[in-house]
């Protein structure tokens, strides 16, 4: 089976339009068993009460947010090497769910951080990194918008992520050390002593909830992005005569 | 033409512009100590606090000042049509980027360099300070060209053009403060600071080799 | 203790469920939007944007 087939935009299209229900679904149910176990099952943690679930939007939108700018990333590389069109328009639907999910992580970072520790925010390493993040998306974002040609920003986006990309392990490792020479925000809002397994298992279902939902929204946006760039093509237009 | 001849060409070229208009020069020195002295203004001048905050107060702003000259890197020469001119010779343009990114320096980074040891002796900062403050300068000022460089060739021609590079390189920008600010800090808290200089050297290196290839082709995406 | 805390709690849900909710219905309405745009254009030139479409299509066959 000739895989390359499915990067044509008028065959990606309706399979996208067909997969996406199952993705969707996918997220509901997988946030439903999530919450279910995060607050049926899970026990109240010793220290922190109940507000420690926060921990089951708080991580999930973490780890996402990192990986879908790797994902991003990935599709970069596809979008320089091969000059893919396709793979440049998942890169620009991607992003914004990306962000969201930083945006996420920041708030529920800080909503948790005030009853645990006091304040709204906490200068630690991984809250740190994702700031940073949420800014390289943001740049990302701002540098597709603000150039007119797509070509052009589909390719400089896809050099941007790549610069972005290969400094997040050096970002991620200035801050750790930064945090850890200025010893006065020695605590970090992941450091949970110990984690019941059900803990695990409800952040890992949550996490794979917020994968099911990222990959639904950027098919959605895939498609949309798809009947916008070829609005001229006759094959777009028969879809909506 | 010789890489190294395109190189040397580029420098040549670049600063001879840079003479011809020497306030920009200045200009990137009333920033700098502009923005240093707003922060005794702001806080007051006890000087046990401006000591504290020297090392990273002079470094936010020599990084500022960078970052704010660096839209000119290309935009003279894409208003003229040089650019375009650089771009399809058949010339290495990684070289001739090399070799403004090295101007560039000069005029920009330099003059800094000149001035930042008048300004930790205004923020009170210890003479033996001084050696580390312009040592991790040296190192850490062509990480921040060379990083506006891509990001420019990037956002060229763009109308919200410096405001655009200004988000796309602070993210990229914050280890090479961390570092550089903190083996000043370091030495000031009497630590070694050859951890710090020495990340922020292999960082320099980096750099040096691998921004004017990338800047190339971030032009290329740009001009073709 | 955890009275008051459940309020930060739902805050934490509350904002998620409304930034999720925000970005479904940005998606669905840029798509509607797009597809409005297409609708528009069919009926405003048929002719004339057949032919974009057989030349575009031309350009898109390997």
């Amino acid at each position: 089976m000739n895989l390359f087939r499915f990067a044509a935009t008028p065959v990606f299209y309706p399979l996208a339009g067909r997969l996406l229900p199952w993705f969707t679904a996918a997220a509901i149910v997988l946030t439903i068993a999530g919450l279910y176990v995060g607050f049926g099952i899970a026990p109240t943690d010793f220290q922190q009460g109940e507000v420690y679930r926060i921990i089951f939007i708080h991580v999930p939108s973490a780890w996402m947010a990192m990986f879908i700018y790797l994902v991003m990333a990935g599709y970069a590389v596809v979008t320089l090497v091969w000059r893919s069109k396709l793979s440049a328009m998942m890169c620009r639907a991607l992003a914004p769910t990306g962000a969201i999910m930083a945006v996420i992580a920041l708030l529920t970072g800080a909503v948790w951080g005030k009853p645990t520790w006091g304040t709204w925010w906490v200068w630690d390493a991984r809250l740190t990194s994702t700031l940073i993040l949420l800014f390289l998306y943001l740049g990302y974002m701002a540098l597709v918008e603000a150039i007119d040609d797509t070509t052009r920003a589909d390719r400089a986006g896809a050099l941007l992520l790549l610069v972005g990309v290969v400094n997040i392990p050096i970002i991620y490792f200035s801050v750790r050390w930064w945090n850890t020479l200025h010893q006065g925000a020695s605590v970090s809002l992941t450091a949970s002593p110990k984690m019941a397994s059900t803990m695990l298992t409800g952040m890992l279902l949550m996490s794979l909830a917020a994968w099911m939902y990222a990959i639904a929204a950027a098919l959605h946006r895939v498609r949309t992005m798809i009947v916008q760039r070829e609005r001229h093509t006759r094959w777009v237009r028969q879809l909506f005569a | 033409m010789t890489e190294f001849g395109a190189i040397a060409w580029a420098v040549r070229r670049d600063l001879k512009v840079a003479m011809r208009r020497r306030g920009d020069i200045l200009n990137v020195l009333g920033f700098f100590v502009l923005a240093c002295s707003m922060f005794p203004l702001a806080i007051g001048p006890q000087r046990e606090w401006l000591q504290r905050i020297g090392p990273g107060v002079i470094w936010v702003a020599a990084l500022l000042s960078v970052m704010l000259a660096l839209p000119r890197l290309f935009e003279h020469d894409h208003a003229d049509g040089t650019l375009d001119a650089m771009v399809a010779s058949g010339r290495p343009l990684w070289a001739l980027i090399a070799g403004k990114l090295i101007a560039a320096w000069l005029v920009t980074a330099v003059p800094l360099l000149a001035l930042s040891p008048a300004l930790a002796l205004a923020f009170n900062m210890p003479v033996s300070s001084l050696p580390v403050l312009v040592g991790s300068l040296v190192l850490g000022t062509p990480v921040l060209i060379g990083i506006g460089a891509i990001t420019g060739a990037l956002a060229l021609g763009l109308k919200s053009g410096p405001v655009l590079m200004t988000l796309l390189c602070l993210p990229l920008y914050v280890p090479v403060l961390v570092f550089g600010a903190g083996a000043v800090e370091a030495q000031a808290a009497g630590l070694s600071p050859l951890a710090h200089l020495a990340l922020l050297g292999a960082g320099m290196l980096a750099v040096l080799t691998l921004a004017p290839p990338v800047a190339a082709l971030a032009l290329r995406i740009s001009v073709e | 203790m955890s009275e008051s805390h459940l309020s930060y709690l739902a805050a934490a849900y509350g904002f998620t469920a409304l930034a999720i909710a925000i970005e479904c219905v940005v998606l669905l309405r840029t798509r509607r939007r797009s597809i409005e745009q297409v609708r528009r254009e069919l009926d405003l030139d048929p002719d004339e944007s057949e032919s974009i479409a057989q030349a575009t299509d031309k350009a898109a066959k390997p």
